[in-house]
């Protein structure tokens, strides 16, 4: 549960989010086509860098078997065919940069003149203003919110696409150029079958698990922190509201101890994330260290008997990182899916109390 | 000598100087306003509140009026009938001397409180700040 949770899916939080796709919803099926042509475009973009992924890592196979062989010739073939796999890499990461950013700018600016426009039919907007709880600062929601709710999760969904893919092909590179390993026991040899894909299957288990048990706390501390700027934002704001009026002197006292009160719950939160954030950067900068390391000493017994190549060795080497990154989809992406839930979730709150009012104004009178 | 201020954080020193202000109170005929900085909590309290959905603000609220109320029920005991109260958040030292300047009080007393030596040296302490800055009497109560 605690696992589903850090990733914002409980059914409670798929119910209050339940707002924001519903809007989202509407305003896709207006642009369809153009939905469905970016959605494709973008995923043809990832396939092709897996494609790129791919025979970058048999070259890195074939180079190094060359460079093994002192075969001066090959090297050279070798040399002259990375300049295309490189230019065409860098191509592709550079339109998958204009992909996304279209469709995250499609995706926001459909969004917020849809929540605009019902936010001011009917001077909605003075009606939210502060009487309705859980939608002050709307301003901010649909500036700010907007664009972080729309903005991640194409990135995110992309990743985690892309993690996908990768893992499953890479499995395969692991299974056939790995192959098997044999281990003598008491006298007797035990054969495992593709042991760098269990190899990989363990190490990932177990850094996972360890961010998970390190970290468990940490999507909830930036939901909390985001919460807390929010509330320090409407607090400064009713500061604001309150000045001009003929008995502000009275108020201002009130209202600024509320400012500090949730600026000071602002910088607690700041200090638990920072801890969090260090306890994290524990395990995950010691993954960065320890992961090719891990897949040199699972691979080297092989290339010592002389069963692989040197090529094989770093092509199953650079294999096995590639793999455990794209398991890293979840932990990577932590502080970003906190944000977007925090975003996404006050961008629901907004649209649930304009929906509120919608229906009030269409009832019929008593 | 007409308006004395007291810090308090609940703490045993912190009690120690409302018993000497609460003295200086009705020993001068004075009135006694109790001041509490709120705004502080553990690491382990702001885990359990992440996790539970807890209001953090709210909790920081309800501390801070507990501070408050036992120290109105020590005052009223020591004989000090409605002492006033303050509550304000963030840094003490800054916050006990923007009371004290807003309150036009004769006087503030403080309790020293027992830092660790490295934080003493690195943040420096309270009744250090207030006493050079302060622009009235300052007791620091030991």
């Amino acid at each position: 549960m605690q696992f589903f949770r850090q990733i914002g899916l409980t059914l409670e939080q798929r119910a209050e989010l339940e707002p924001f796709w519903r809007s989202t919803r509407q305003v896709w099926r207006a642009r369809r086509p153009a939905v469905i042509a970016l959605g494709g475009f973008l995923i043809g973009i990832v396939l092709l860098q897996l494609l790129v992924q791919v025979l970058l890592n048999l070259w890195n196979r074939n180079f190094f078997d060359a460079l093994e062989r002192r075969d001066a010739h090959t090297l050279w073939v070798q040399i002259q065919l990375f300049a295309p796999l490189a230019v065409l890499s860098i191509l592709l990461a550079a339109t998958s940069v204009w992909g996304r950013m279209t469709a995250q700018r499609g995706w926001r600016e459909a969004l917020t003149r849809h929540v605009i426009a019902r936010w001011m039919a009917n001077n909605r907007y003075l009606q939210l203003n502060g009487l309705m709880r859980g939608t002050e600062n709307p301003e901010y929601r649909i500036a700010v919110d907007i664009r972080v709710s729309t903005d991640a999760p194409v990135d995110l969904a992309l990743a985690f696409f892309s993690s996908l893919i990768t893992a499953v092909t890479f499995f395969g590179v692991l299974w056939t150029v790995g192959g098997s390993i044999d281990i003598t026991l008491f006298g007797l040899t035990l054969t495992i079958p593709g042991y760098l894909v269990i190899g990989v299957i363990l190490y990932s288990t177990l850094m996972s698990g360890l961010m998970t048990v390190v970290g468990h706390h940490l999507a909830s501390v930036i939901e909390r922190l985001n919460q807390s700027e929010a509330e320090f934002r409407a607090a400064a704001d009713a500061f604001r509201g309150e000045q001009g009026n003929h008995d502000s002197h009275v108020v201002n006292g009130e209202k600024r101890s509320e400012m500090s009160l949730k600026l000071q719950a602002v910088l607690l939160w700041w200090r638990e994330l920072c801890w969090q954030l260090m306890r994290t950067t524990l395990i995950s900068h010691g993954n960065s260290l320890s992961a090719p390391v891990v897949a040199w000493v699972l691979c080297v017994p092989k290339y010592l008997s002389g069963a692989m190549s040197l090529g094989e060795l770093t092509q199953t080497a650079a294999a096995f990182v590639t793999v455990q990154s794209a398991f890293n989809w979840l932990v990577d992406n932590y502080q970003r899916l906190a944000d977007w839930r925090s975003s996404a979730h006050r961008v629901s709150t907004l649209v649930a109390a304009l929906e509120d009012l919608e229906a009030k104004e269409t009832a019929p009178i008593a | 000598m007409k308006r004395i201020l007291v810090a308090t954080d609940g703490s045993d020193g912190a009690n120690r100087a409302l018993d000497e202000a609460a003295g200086l109170a009705k020993t001068n005929g004075a009135a006694l306003i109790l001041l509490t900085i709120g705004g502080t909590a553990t690491g382990a309290e702001l885990r359990q509140l992440a996790d539970s959905d807890g209001d953090l603000s709210k909790t920081l609220e309800r501390r801070a009026d507990r501070i408050l109320a036992q120290a109105v029920r020590r005052a009223r005991k020591l004989g000090i009938a409605s002492p006033a109260t303050r509550c304000e958040w963030g840094d003490p030292a800054e916050a006990i001397l923007d009371v004290a300047s807003r309150e036009k009080v004769d006087a503030i007393v403080l309790g020293r409180r027992g830092k660790g030596p490295l934080t003493r040296l690195l943040m420096g302490s309270v009744s250090q700040e207030v006493t050079s800055l302060a622009p009235c009497i300052v007791v620091v109560v030991p």
